[in-house]
């Protein structure tokens, strides 16, 4: 479904990541793991088209999305939900969901797009009239990801949704990603909670500073040394 | 009480003694007719500042050209009006304004392509100065007089010399109480109120509205929700724009002359006081500003006529000392 062919990118003159290729298969959970600063996060940020690589390609669904404008990216069915959540803090929660249709045309998808994310999270239609600013960091993870779904998307990039959030809550968000996986949301996640990443996706792959490392299956990921190497010091 | 709820009340209790202070000094007719006048001329600064505050908002940016803009409203305007009563058109008045709107709003929208877009990822320095560059063009380049000019640019020009500004409405006066009012005021007033209720209308209920906030308040975020931010910034300097071509015929059937193209100067500083005043960014704020800021300066003009450039000054002064968040913005740590 995704597919990125040796990215490499650049901060002015810095580089980030050094050529990676890797694949994300439709209907999967994917993990891109490794540790701080290692380029999970510009990966991401590229492939929704905030970054434009120095060099590589990114296709999705056998079409080259690689010098898209992130607008049009969206309009493909890739949401990016971003790392500290980025709500829109001076909005209400009812205006940052319909924001994140903000391209969806027909009402009536909005509707039933919208009733499903207050479904998934009971708490966002309570909330729906209060400030985004004034939710609770687990109630603003929560709002991100509903946001992303009210896009409809096809393939969702989800960066540290775990970021901050209490054992009981990550369990719950855990529990939440991988119901919009089996409704067919193909997933790339980015987690720095290497237990939580490793019973949720199906396989992974492993970053370290800027290059990929290894690619591996769920469970095996977390035997190896590597992976200990960078998560457990 | 913290130390910014003092300055708030601080600030009010200044505006509130002035006030009484002039009404117990030149009793209640004269300081009603000066306020009334003073919010007249305050709705004109009122729709300018919105632009002022709006383009801040969304851009960061304290674009200079806009009381340019705005001149360029006064005078297209008043092209249009001499042109449509020479020819004995009906609603030379509306037609004018709609005129002044779409020239405004060209000019606007070309100006962010042309100047500030190719600049947005430099310093922030880097398009304030270009923005006082084109400013300072528009003002002098217009004011070249025709004769000078070769072929194509004399006819671009407008010229630096006194122009009287066509009757688009008959003048009615009315006397309520002793206090005189006149019909193109009240109309004038009218619509910028009209405006405003519509622009706060387009920005809080809207879709578009919704995006130009969270373009706003952080525009990574707003390029993952597939906003094209290009778009909502063009907007917003387009209704800028437009309102300050509002602002220009209003201008021109208040006054009725047209000292030179650089009149966009004062009436451009007062409403950036007046956004500042409210709280730049904030668009209820730089409304209040707009007409606060009319009343003080009708108000300082009728005690003295040069009074009022020094008070504009000197509340631009006060609202940076005591208050510079303006009156309804919230307090923020500005990054350099
Ligand atoms: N805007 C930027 N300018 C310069 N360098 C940057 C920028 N953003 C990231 N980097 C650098 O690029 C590298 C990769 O950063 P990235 O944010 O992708 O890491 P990450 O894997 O997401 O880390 P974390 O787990 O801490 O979020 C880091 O060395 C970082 O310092
Ligand atoms: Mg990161």
């Amino acid at each position: 479904m995704l597919k990125v062919e040796d990215l490499e990118i650049y901060y002015h003159q810095i580089r980030a990541l050094t050529g990676i290729s890797f694949e994300v298969d439709k209907g999967e959970i994917c993990a891109l793991l490794g540790a701080n600063g290692a380029g999970k996060t510009t990966t991401l940020r590229a492939i929704s088209g905030l970054l434009k690589p120095f060099r590589g390609r990114i296709l999705f669904m056998d079409r080259e999305i690689t010098s898209l404008p992130p607008h049009e990216i969206v309009r493909k069915g890739i949401i990016h939900v971003p790392e500290g959540r980025g709500v829109f803090e001076e909005l209400t929660v009812l205006e940052n969901l319909e924001l994140g249709g903000y391209l969806v045309k027909e009402r009536e998808t909005i509707k039933k797009n919208l009733s499903h994310v207050y479904e998934l999270f009971p708490v966002l239609y309570e909330r729906r009239r209060q400030l985004a600013g004034t939710l609770s960091g687990g109630e603003q993870q929560m709002l991100a990801i509903g946001r992303g779904l009210l896009a409809h998307p096809r393939l969702l990039l989800l960066d540290e949704p775990s970021l901050g959030l209490s054992p009981i809550l990550v369990k719950r968000i855990s529990q939440t990603i991988k119901r919009i996986n089996e409704e067919g949301v193909t997933i790339l996640l980015v987690e720095q909670n290497i237990h939580m990443a490793v019973e949720l996706t199906h396989r992974g792959y492993l970053l370290e500073t800027g290059s990929l490392l290894l690619e591996g299956e769920g469970r095996e990921l977390l035997k190896n040394e590597k992976v200990k190497e960078a998560y457990l010091g | 009480m913290s130390r910014r709820r003092l300055n708030h009340l601080l600030f009010i209790a200044l505006l509130i003694t002035g006030l009484s202070f002039y009404v117990s000094s030149f009793g209640l007719i004269v300081s009603s007719q000066q306020i009334i006048n003073g919010i007249q001329k305050g709705s004109m600064y009122a729709l300018i500042a919105l632009g002022y505050t709006m383009v801040y908002g969304i851009i960061r940016l304290i674009n200079f050209a806009h009381g340019d803009i705005f001149m360029i409203g006064v005078y297209l305007s008043c092209f249009t009006g001499e042109l449509l009563i020479k020819r004995g058109i009906s609603g030379a008045f509306l037609l004018s304004m709609l005129v002044a709107i779409s020239g405004c709003v060209l000019l606007g929208v070309a100006i962010e392509r042309v100047a500030y877009r190719p600049l947005r990822d430099k310093p922030r320095l880097t398009m304030l100065i270009t923005a006082l560059g084109v400013s300072l063009f528009l003002g002098n380049f217009l004011s070249l007089s025709p004769h000078q000019l070769p072929f194509p640019l004399k006819y671009l020009v407008f010229g630096p010399e006194f122009r009287s500004f066509p009757i688009l409405i008959e003048e009615k006066t009315y006397e309520i109480w002793g206090v005189i009012l006149n019909n193109i005021k009240l109309i004038n007033l009218g619509i910028a109120l009209l405006l405003m209720i519509v622009l706060e209308y387009i920005v809080k209920y809207t879709l578009l509205g919704k995006a130009m906030r969270a373009t706003a308040f952080n525009k990574e975020v707003a390029l993952l929700m597939g906003i094209d931010i290009n778009r909502i910034i063009t907007f917003t300097f387009a209704l800028g724009a437009g309102l300050a071509g509002v602002a220009g015929i209003m201008y021109g059937t208040t006054y009725g002359v047209l000292q030179s193209p650089y009149l966009g100067l004062w009436p451009g500083i007062v409403a950036f006081v007046a956004a500042v005043l409210g709280g730049i960014g904030n668009i209820p704020g730089a409304m209040v500003g707009g007409f606060l800021m009319g009343t003080i300066e009708t108000i300082a003009t009728s005690i003295n006529s040069s009074l009022g450039y020094g008070v504009t000054f000197l509340v631009l002064i006060l609202v940076l000392l005591i208050k510079p968040q303006g009156l309804l913005g919230k307090p923020t740590v500005e990054k350099a």
